[in-house]
């Protein structure tokens, strides 16, 4: 294996690395209110694909031992075992994908479902309620709705509780599912 | 995070299949393929889709993929290495007085930088 004192990635690439690094120094340097020299500036460009180079090897060896072809979101963890903060850093960053790419898939069948199947939605959210109640009252307003819908539907089929709950929903707003079940009920 | 990371996915794309390339070639021993690698990929170096002219005809079908998150991951790390190279050289800088990062200061915060990251 021989060290390589020269770069794997060509000129054109070399300089998108430039650029995209010259960037991100510039903006954070304003932050600190200082400059940065331009031989600097290259040498932290080129620092950059050093590091990018080295990470590569270093991606593709973790993937080959894990005997996969495709570098995954562990292998770049494991990359930064060795530095904690940066782990934690990284596994939030992580978490958020996840989240985003989870919700976008949930809001796309929650439209789904509503255009499908409208009657049906409204028992279902009895349950559920995330974009009507507040954060802090959700947890004690689900078990209430929990109990509440369980006695309802021991009896009853869903659109002879729909039409139950249509006749007490108007006057009174839903967050107050289960007082009101009480009474209906 | 207050600003978008400067790095794009597919630059870095393209340099780890240009790494993962160069390390394929290593186990062949096909000196002929490196040349019209490097001439194939400046002409269309954006084109990511395309630019399989890695996989010549004599080639191991062995080469190593990322996953997009992964890339993505990548991009982040990359600017956590940039800021954290700024704020050490800028704190070297601000000790010595002068409100320049050189390339003097770069060389003193460097060993550590590279044993933390």
């Amino acid at each position: 294996m021989a060290t390589e004192t020269e770069f794997c990635a060509d000129d054109s690439l070399r300089d998108h690395i430039l650029v995209a690094v010259a960037k991100s120094v510039e903006s954070e340097a304003q932050e600190l209110h200082v400059t940065v020299s331009p031989r600097a500036m290259t040498a932290m460009g080129d620092l950059v694909l050093k590091y990018l180079e080295q990470m590569a090897r270093d991606l593709e060896t973790f993937a080959q031992h894990a005997g996969r072809k495709s570098v995954n979101m562990d292998d770049v963890l494991l990359t930064v075992r060795r530095n904690p903060s940066i782990a934690a850093n990284l596994t939030s960053v992580l978490q958020e994908l996840a989240t985003t790419s989870k919700k976008n898939q949930a809001d796309k069948l929650k439209k789904k479902q509503d255009v499908e199947e409208a009657p049906l939605e409204k028992p279902k959210r009895r349950k559920k309620d995330p974009d009507d109640v507040q954060p802090g009252n959700v947890k004690l307003k689900k078990k209430q709705d929990d109990v509440q819908v369980g006695k309802l539907r021991k009896g009853l089929e869903f659109d002879e509780g729909e039409e139950l709950r249509k006749k007490f929903m108007t006057g009174v707003t839903e967050i107050d599912g289960g007082s009101r079940k009480l009474q209906g009920s | 995070m207050d600003s978008k990371s400067h790095f794009e996915s597919a630059v870095v794309y393209e340099i780890f299949k240009k790494v993962w390339a160069r390390s394929s070639e290593g186990t062949d021993i096909i000196p002929k393929e490196e040349t019209e690698d490097t001439e194939n990929v400046e002409d269309d170096s954006l084109v990511i889709l395309g630019a399989n002219a890695a996989a010549g005809p004599s080639r191991k079908p062995r080469s190593t993929t990322a996953n997009a998150n992964a890339l993505k991951l990548t991009c982040e790390l990359l600017k956590l290495f940039v800021s954290e190279t700024v704020q050490r050289a800028a704190m070297v800088a601000e000790a010595e007085g002068s409100t320049e990062i050189d390339g003097s200061h770069l060389e003193r915060i460097l060993p550590q930088l590279l044993l933390d990251f």
